[in-house]
């Protein structure tokens, strides 16, 4: 579906369209919310809240933005809320054990897990407003003054937010991971 | 255009967003900077990895078959003709009660600065005794609130009182009245 027919499947609240709408959108939904949140469980549910809540707000959606834009807008909101309520990312107890049954089970495949895994929880470890800027920023691939208009901050703002979350995550990722090249921005021990 | 003033243009020059003429100043600078080419390499490398990262990361991830189905039978069951009109009734009733609400402070205000107090009355009595009274009106304010279906209305009004006091020496007569 392109951005039109999306844009009508929403106004129309037609079940198959709407369907389509959901099947269209919601995986990259629910990969955001899971970088947001950190909990699969629980990115599953704010996507569902996602989109229960659009349909209580669809005549709010003015066509200002993408739809996505604007369900993407919601589930941000969702997961502020989620976080306010004292709801904890994944720990990183919970990763260890996993890295533990990983090395046990299939040892050729640590190497690649633990790589994805610490990459997660690393962002993980992030405070909330500086993971949802890498977020956008890298997944969502959000230039920066639409990242300023879509978190309602400034441009500046913004791109304070994301050095510091870049030299944050320089500081937890191991030095094989290590995304800023050979040398990097910074050393680590 | 020095290395610290692109570093704060680098995000904006990695978006392709930067005016012509400051795009021509950053360009300047990388063409004599082979440091902050470096950076900009490295930023656009970082981009690239992060995102393919992140991407293989979530690949797994599916949508519960039970999502798809909760959001239909919501949607089912939210009337739609309604869902605009009652956000415009609401919008308007909440709107009508706030200017109740202005309106009737002012008026509490108006009539408040403006009642005058009566100043106390001095009379003679034909047996020469003196009479002092005092009278003392105004209005005190009554909030009120009622519903009407869902919603609750809220209304302030004043109610106007007097009071009468009569002094006499050794005796006294209070009156009031509502």
């Amino acid at each position: 579906m392109d951005e039109q027919q999306l844009l009508l499947a929403f106004q129309s609240r037609d079940p198959a369209a709407m369907q389509e709408l959901v099947e269209t959108l919601g995986p990259r939904l629910l990969r955001s919310a899971f970088l947001l949140c950190g909990n699969e469980t629980e990115a599953q549910d704010l996507v569902q809240d996602t989109f229960l809540q659009a349909i209580l707000s669809a005549h709010r959606f003015g066509g200002r933005s993408s739809v996505y834009t604007w369900l993407h807008g919601i589930l941000l909101n969702l997961t502020r809320h989620y976080h306010r309520d004292g709801k904890r990312l994944v720990g990183n107890d919970e990763l260890v054990q996993q890295e533990a049954v990983l090395v046990e089970d299939a040892p050729a495949r640590l190497d690649t897990d633990l790589a994805a895994t610490t990459l997660t929880e690393a962002l993980g470890r992030l405070s909330a407003a500086h993971r949802e800027v890498i977020v956008l920023r890298f997944f969502e691939e959000m230039k920066i003054h639409e990242i300023a208009g879509h978190l309602g901050i400034s441009r500046g703002t913004v791109k304070s937010r994301l050095h510091y979350a870049i030299a944050e995550m320089q500081k937890m990722l191991p030095a094989e991971l290590n995304l800023f090249g050979a040398q990097g921005t910074h050393q680590r021990q | 255009m020095n290395c610290r003033r692109f570093q704060n243009l680098l995000f904006d020059y990695l978006d392709g967003s930067l005016s012509v003429g400051m795009q021509g100043r950053v360009e300047a600078h990388l063409a004599s900077c082979g440091k902050c080419r470096e950076v900009v390499t490295r930023q656009k490398q970082l981009a690239r990895s992060f995102s393919e990262r992140l991407q293989q990361e979530t690949a797994s991830l599916e949508l519960r078959p039970q999502l798809e189905r909760r959001v239909l039978t919501a949607l089912r069951e939210r009337p739609t003709a309604t869902a605009g009109s009652h956000a415009l009734f609401h919008w308007w009733v909440r709107l009508a009660g706030a200017a109740a609400a202005v309106v009737a402070i002012a008026f509490f205000l108006i009539t408040s600065l403006r009642q005058p107090l009566a100043a106390p009355r001095l009379a003679q009595k034909a047996t020469g005794e003196s009479q002092v009274s005092i009278q003392v009106s105004g209005c005190a304010p009554v909030y009120t609130f009622r519903q009407e279906g869902n919603l609750v209305l809220d209304c302030l009004s004043c109610r106007p009182y007097v009071v009468d006091q009569i002094l006499w020496p050794g005796k006294s007569r209070n009156q009031s009245r509502l």
